[in-house]
């Protein structure tokens, strides 16, 4: 008898917790909500929830939020197992251009207002969301990539001038040199197996300035060689201004420059007398310059300059990244809440909080609360050949190899030719896995 | 600090979590070891052989078809779960992946433990008339409390600081996330506000601490201790 208790004991509750999640099962959808997910924590998470406020107060619909720091595994288990979110915002749209490939997001052309969506952004935004002819990515918030940074006081105590040609700029580089300086700051390590992307920044925006929209699409798509001489003239280029050879145009050298983490990369920019002049990164930086040194001040203490052209044909070419939008799962509510996420009255509340650039043509510039951002935002309205980060959208196999090939070459320029070998033999592969 | 990133929410969830998550799969696993250790029936060495195999499945393995079966078959979403208005439901799916990750190793580490437990012990409680179900509880309980012990601080830390599953089976909305997927969430997405974490971080580890603190002592005790006299 005894045995007997125990048994029911434990079948009872159990088959209590079986019969209700079952018959919970059936009965669905809350009305009225959409779960998004993204990247954005902390103080983005913020900033990002404050956007959704005034959408949920005037439609009644609740946003579900969901944040977390390993989207692309939470999101590839989540559309295998069949539980994707509603909308997904990815850093690397490279992820989403697959789930677009397998079917796994929805178009948007018939979904969103393509006729807001045509007066808001440039083509060009619109084309970098377009796969096989259809839109299946929008963006909200973007950034700039490829500016240089400097210390706008040194600049001014040398008499420098900001350079307005690529020639100009390596002549301004053997003038700090010869005044017994190191004029740039290179920092590559990121924390594992990250190390090197900054360089790869330097890459990407060398190849479309110097070689033109047609070959970076190339490069991105797979069809490039790395050994080909476009990307390995990207290659000595960046040789150049790192210091033919030898790096010896960078504090620390090549030491210096793999051992250095971005965040605290631009900082010798800053102390007395400076040990570098020029600092080459996203427009985010400037959150690290004063985290380091909390008294310095946008435009008086810091500025910067786009890197310059060096082919003037392909004059006002940039690289920008963002945070694209997919939509998984197709609803009335997911649908008013993309449109709102791609007007100028949504994007302009991050805007005025800092640290994000909106693609918008209607956001107004007076919106921005730094002059750096606003300054950032009108080079990216103006941009004439807007190009998504390319490392960003190869495989990731192909990825992380540019990545460590940036701090080859940065260890020892003169093994480029094996490098680029390398680096043939894993787009041979990388493409074909994804 | 603690209101403003739900630090206390995600600390009373890391307990709901963690404590049926450890209760699961050591209850079922001592059952199961007891069976393994001296019960026959046929096939027993080759199951406990392929339950040992199990250790070395990478878990990561599983998320991708437990999920599917949970959502497709059962319709266990979060969304679901919620709905129903049950508190703890929510976390029903996770408490049964962490039970069934863990039970490979607690049934292995337990029935090794019963095993080297003296057989004259069984057979005078069997002389005394004693059945199977008591002489588990009796007997072969109070006297594998180190083994239990260990198996819970092993079990439950791993449980706590645990991040992946929750993040897969749970996912990180406030109300049913654990601590460390609220830590994660911490710092921007370029790493700022690592300053947080660190406190954030200690805040976390007091809990494995007190557990680990409280229940060593029963590593040292001796074990089998005047148990069998004469």
């Amino acid at each position: 008898m005894r045995a007997k208790w125990y048994r029911r004991s434990l079948i009872v509750p159990l088959m209590a917790l079986f019969v209700t999640v079952g018959c919970a099962g059936g009965s669905t959808q809350n009305a009225g909500s959409v779960k998004v997910i993204a990247e954005w924590a902390s103080t983005e998470q913020a900033n990002f929830l404050s956007v959704l406020k005034p959408f949920e107060d005037s439609t009644g619909i609740k946003v579900q939020y969901e944040s977390t720091r390993d989207l692309s595994a939470v999101l590839r288990t989540r559309v295998a197992a069949g539980n994707p979110p509603d909308l997904a915002a990815a850093p690397n749209p490279q992820l989403l251009t697959q789930f677009a490939q397998q079917g796994k997001v929805i178009a948007l052309d018939d979904k969103i207002d393509m006729s807001q969506l045509k007066q808001n952004y440039s083509q060009s935004w619109i084309d970098l969301g377009t796969i096989n002819g259809k839109l299946y990515q929008v963006y909200s918030w973007v950034s700039l990539k490829g500016l240089i940074w400097y210390n706008v006081k040194a600049f001014q105590a040398k008499s420098y001038t900001v350079p307005k040609t690529f020639d100009d700029m390596v002549t301004l580089q053997s003038q700090i040199k010869g005044t017994g300086t190191t004029p740039w700051c290179v920092a590559l390590k990121s924390g594992g197996a990250d190390d090197g992307w900054p360089g790869s920044d330097w890459l990407k925006e060398i190849v479309l300035s110097q070689s033109g929209p047609d070959v970076y699409d190339k490069w991105v798509a797979g069809t490039q060689k790395w050994s080909s001489p476009e990307i390995k003239a990207a290659f000595t280029t960046w040789g150049k201004v790192l210091g033919p050879g030898d790096d010896s145009n960078v504090f620390g050298g090549s030491k210096g420059i793999t051992n250095t983490s971005f965040k605290t990369g631009g900082n010798p920019l800053f102390t007395n007398p400076p040990k570098c002049y020029l600092h080459n990164q996203a427009s985010f930086i400037t959150t690290f310059f004063q985290e380091a040194n909390p008294n310095l001040q946008p435009v008086t203490d810091f500025n910067f300059f786009p890197l310059p052209d060096i082919t003037a044909s392909y004059a006002g070419a940039h690289v920008v990244s963002g945070d694209a939008w997919s939509m998984f799962h197709d609803s009335p509510q997911t649908r008013k809440l993309l449109n709102y996420l791609t007007t100028a009255n949504a994007q302009v509340i991050w805007v005025k909080k800092g640290g994000k650039i909106s693609p918008n043509k209607q956001t107004p510039l007076d919106s921005y609360p730094d002059p750096i951002s606003k300054e950032s935002a009108q080079i990216l309205v103006d941009t004439k050949i807007g190009k998504y980060d390319a490392t960003d959208l190869m495989p990731a196999d192909m990825r992380s190899a540019a990545w460590k090939a940036c701090l080859d070459f940065v260890t020892n320029q003169g093994k480029l030719d094996s490098i680029l070998a390398t680096l043939d033999q894993v787009q041979a592969t990388a493409y074909k896995s994804s | 600090m603690l209101e403003q990133s739900n630090l206390g929410q995600a600390f009373f969830n890391s307990f709901m979590i963690a404590i049926p998550a450890t209760v699961l799969p050591v209850t079922i696993g001592a059952f199961a070891a007891y069976a393994f250790a001296w019960m026959n029936f046929p096939g027993r060495n080759y199951i406990f052989l392929a339950l040992v195999g199990l250790l070395a499945v990478p878990l990561q393995l599983t998320f991708i078809p437990v999920l599917h079966f949970y959502v497709q078959n059962l319709h266990w979403t979060t969304d679901n779960l919620e709905a129903t208005g049950i508190p703890g439901l929510p976390w029903v799916p996770l408490w049964l992946a962490h039970a069934g990750y863990g039970l490979p190793f607690s049934i292995y580490l337990l029935a090794n433990f019963f095993r080297a437990l003296p057989s004259d012990l069984f057979e005078s409680a069997e002389i005394d008339g004693a059945g199977t179900l008591t002489v588990f509880f009796r007997l072969v309980m109070p006297l594998s409390v180190p083994a239990i012990a260990s198996l819970v601080i092993f079990q439950f830390l791993w449980v706590w600081n645990d991040l992946l599953v929750a993040l897969i089976y749970v996912g990180s909305s406030a109300e049913v996330a654990p601590m460390t997927v609220n830590l994660a969430n911490l710092t921007t997405s370029l790493g700022a506000g690592s300053n947080l974490l660190t406190a954030a971080a200690f805040f976390s580890m007091i809990v494995p601490l007190i557990v680990f603190l409280s229940l060593q002592r029963y590593f040292v005790r001796g074990i089998l201790a005047g148990s069998v006299k004469g």
